[in-house]
């Protein structure tokens, strides 16, 4: 079994303008996967009466992040997401544009890394709203152990209205 | 840590141990016919990723409704996903696995018991094949 690297062990080699595909399968043989304790909960405003969701950062996706030079910019799926939302969207003709050639972003924090996810794998809806005076929260960064353990009315979480800005919830 | 490289268009064989008959295959189809992304995460309690190939995230909307989001996109939403749901040993009835919307980037997902009520699964596994963005 290959020897797996943590966070400042390696060094990551020059990736841009590798395939993103390629890059993964190179993390995944050489990276040890990184297990964060966060995760995003979070409510959709298009699915009021949906229950909350809870995101989940992949292991072996948090090692990219960490380590650097493998991942692209998020803008990159931004700008994927408004081709698939064009009308008549077939197929991604920008994939090597905007995620294979793209400059790769550095190694980030778990707190940047969690950030990016939510920018994303989580509708801007939820996340951009530009509105500071929504009276609750939309998302919450908070540690697994905050969420409920048990499943029992599952489908009844929601975030907590007396939610504090620092992401505890009570 | 070695970094080592093949190139090579075509594989082929003479089968010489079986038919004695030539054999070949492009390159490009072992490439074409690779699962793109996979999973194995356990969908109860606070759900969890057990490992994983090409996946940014995976998301718990609610009882047995989950997302898999995919780190390099795949080209359009026409790829073919196949999967399992189950649980961890031979207890109870029929378990299945439910395909729901789809974007290039993301795979909803739902669990359910005896083909009827939508459930948490201990075992989703999917696998999905097609063409990359």
């Amino acid at each position: 079994m290959t020897e797996k690297y943590n966070v400042g062990e390696v060094e990551i080699p020059e990736f841009q303008g590798t395939h993103l595909w390629n890059r993964l399968g190179w993390a995944k043989d050489n990276l040890e996967p990184i297990q964060t304790e966060y995760c995003v909960v979070w409510e959709d405003p298009e699915e009021p009466d949906a229950p909350a969701k809870v995101s989940h950062p992949d292991p072996n996706w948090m090692a990219c992040a960490r380590h650097g030079g493998i991942l692209p910019p998020v803008e990159s799926y931004w700008e994927l997401n408004k081709d698939e939302a064009t009308e008549g969207f077939k197929e991604h003709t920008r994939g090597p544009e905007l995620l294979h050639n793209m400059k790769p972003i550095e190694a980030m924090t778990e707190e940047q890394a969690i950030e990016y996810l939510v920018m994303k794998d989580i509708p801007a809806r939820v996340w951009d709203t530009g509105d500071e005076r929504l009276n609750k929260p939309r998302f919450v960064i908070c540690t697994k152990a905050q969420l409920p353990q048990e499943r029992t009315w599952r489908n009844s979480w929601r975030i907590s209205e007396d939610l504090n800005i620092n992401g505890e919830t009570k | 840590m070695a970094f080592g490289t093949l190139a090579f268009d075509t594989l082929q064989t003479s089968d010489s141990a079986n038919t004695a008959t030539s054999k070949t295959l492009d390159t490009s189809y072992v490439y074409n016919g690779s699962a793109k992304v996979w999973i194995n995460f356990n969908g109860t309690s606070t759900i969890a990723i057990r490992d994983s190939f090409n996946v940014t995230s995976i998301t718990d909307g609610g009882t047995g409704l989950y997302t898999v989001t995919i780190a390099n996109d795949m080209s359009s939403d026409d790829y073919s996903t196949t999967g399992a749901a189950g649980e961890e040993d031979d207890s109870g009835g029929n378990r299945s696995l439910g395909l729901r919307a789809r974007t290039a980037g993301s795979q909803n997902l739902r669990g359910f018991r005896d083909g009827v009520s939508a459930d948490d699964m201990a075992e989703m596994h999917i696998h999905i094949m097609g063409d990359l963005a």
